[in-house]
């Protein structure tokens, strides 16, 4: 359900029917996620969390098309992953889904517009299309002025946002991110949860985040907290009590 | 974009060939990189150099020693000794000292001495296994930069198109300053081992193809030292790019 629209969208981006990882660990198998069921609607903000080892990472990583799983499926738009060969991830990485890391991971060799602009080189755009494209997205998140700085001269609050115009780039229909505000100061990091929200409404971006952050709840539709590698629980907006340092 | 799409449509979309990028694009990522990493590229670099002096001056000289033989077995061939004018007798004489302080040995002249060979194949190893060494270093240092890009959409031709291009030119600049500093050590020792025959008959063709097969191993060996690392770069997983912990 879409916070500003107030209509539900059913369309199911995402799903996740029966979902099994399992990793070997030297002799000993690791049962990361344990059958899990889970549908994410177009447009929807989810935030996943849990406590470390819960499965948490996995199940973003399964999300993303970034792992596979033991058994179980995993459908993006409606089409299994299982059926997509290494180019056709490459280009579902590329054109659907975009992604936000919480190191940020912006190429230290190029320009804050160069980095925006990789991804849709990547994708076949022309060279003088995309950089305005990347401009445009760049003073979106408020850096028109830092169009030719390189990472190291920026903030981390302006990394993240550069990486935030970078996986706009090809106008994904999904946007995840792990951890984005983990690196960040409160301050910062709410600036950032801000856009994030605001991508989501305006743009009916799914977002998908995983994170510890619990001022990510005030913009979340959905919050799926997952332990021992099975959902917890699934709270909506409405049921979140959310006060100061307490969630109930 | 196609990021809206679904079910049968997507498919079709997903279908078209893309994760690459232009040879220009690549080039200019590459060229930053290099200046980015300047120090390290360039202590990368050095032992390139240092193979590839080796190389060309051994190449130089053998030639060099070479000329000398040919030129010194014309000289007492050509005139018997009635007409042989005393300046030509001279520098038969001065030759032959020369060459044989030299430790020239004059019938295998070209060849050069087994040691010579042993000492350059080892010298070309070395050269190999250091740039593995130093490409390996690089490539797991930039696991998440690698694996980002894979994010990003990137195919793995991508990323091995980027580390081999490194190299090359990595390669191709080493063996320049190689074969330069290799000349100029050839000449100096050719000066002061055999005076002024050591410029007369300082090889100019054969020395043009002398550098030119240095220049050609010194990017062999880059390349084939990289192999292995670029290997490893292209198998990362783009699940790299997230944070390790937990």
């Amino acid at each position: 359900m879409s916070l500003a629209t107030g209509s539900v969208d059913r369309r199911v981006v995402v799903s996740l029917k029966s979902v099994c990882r399992v990793f070997e660990v030297g002799n000993e198998s690791v049962h990361a996620l344990r059958g899990i069921d889970l549908d994410i609607h177009a447009g929807e903000y989810v935030s996943i969390m849990g406590p470390s080892g819960s499965g948490k990472s996995t199940l973003f990583n399964l999300i993303g098309g970034l792992d596979v799983p033991t058994s179980g499926d995993v459908a993006v738009h409606g089409i299994p992953l299982r059926r997509l060969n290494r180019h056709m991830q490459a280009r579902l990485r590329n054109t659907c889904i975009g992604y936000i890391f919480q190191t940020y991971n912006l190429i230290p060799v190029m320009t804050a517009l160069q980095n925006v602009v990789l991804p849709m080189m990547i994708g076949g755009a022309e060279m003088a299309v995309a950089r305005r494209k990347a401009a445009n997205l760049l003073s979106l998140v408020g850096l028109s002025d830092r169009l030719r700085h390189r990472p190291d001269q920026l903030s981390g609050g302006q990394q993240q946002r550069v990486a935030i115009a970078r996986a706009l780039a090809n106008d994904p229909a999904i946007v995840l991110a792990d951890e984005p505000t983990g690196n960040l100061d409160t301050q910062t990091g709410e600036d950032i949860i801000r856009r994030l929200g605001e991508i989501c409404r305006e743009r009916g971006t799914t977002m998908i985040t995983a994170t510890h952050d619990h001022k990510m709840l005030s913009v979340s539709d959905r919050v799926i907290t997952i332990r021992d590698g099975t959902i917890d629980k699934i709270e909506l907006r409405g049921d979140l009590n959310i006060q100061v340092g307490v969630i109930s | 974009m196609g990021g809206f799409l679904e079910g049968d449509a997507l498919l079709s979309e997903l279908q078209q060939r893309t994760g690459r990028l232009p040879t220009r694009a690549i080039l200019a990522m590459v060229l930053g990189g290099l200046r980015v990493r300047l120090l390290r590229n360039a202590v990368t670099a050095a032992t390139i150099v240092l193979a590839i002096v080796f190389l060309s001056y051994t190449g130089l000289a053998n030639q060099l020693s070479y000329n000398l033989v040919q030129a010194l077995t014309a000289l007492e061939e050509t005139t018997g000794p009635a007409e042989m004018g005393v300046q030509v007798q001279d520098q038969v004489r001065e030759m032959q000292q020369l060459l044989r302080y030299a430790g020239v040995n004059v019938e295998g002249a070209l060849l050069g001495n087994p040691l010579d060979t042993w000492l350059i194949v080892m010298a070309m190893l070395t050269c190999t296994v250091g740039i593995a060494n130093a490409m390996l270093m690089s490539v797991t240092e930039r696991f998440r930069e690698i694996a980002t890009m894979k994010c990003l959409g990137a195919l793995d031709g991508l990323v091995i198109k980027t580390f081999l291009l490194e190299s090359l030119i990595l390669g191709a600049l080493g063996a320049t300053i190689g074969i330069v500093l290799g000349s100029v050590v050839a000449l100096l020792t050719g000066v002061l081992q055999f005076g002024r025959f050591g410029i007369q008959y300082f090889p100019l063709s054969e020395g043009i193809v002398v550098l030119g097969w240095s220049l050609l191993a010194g990017i062999a060996v880059s390349v084939a030292g990289s192999l292995y690392p670029v290997v490893v770069a292209a198998r990362m997983k783009p699940v790299d790019a997230l944070r390790v912990d937990e």
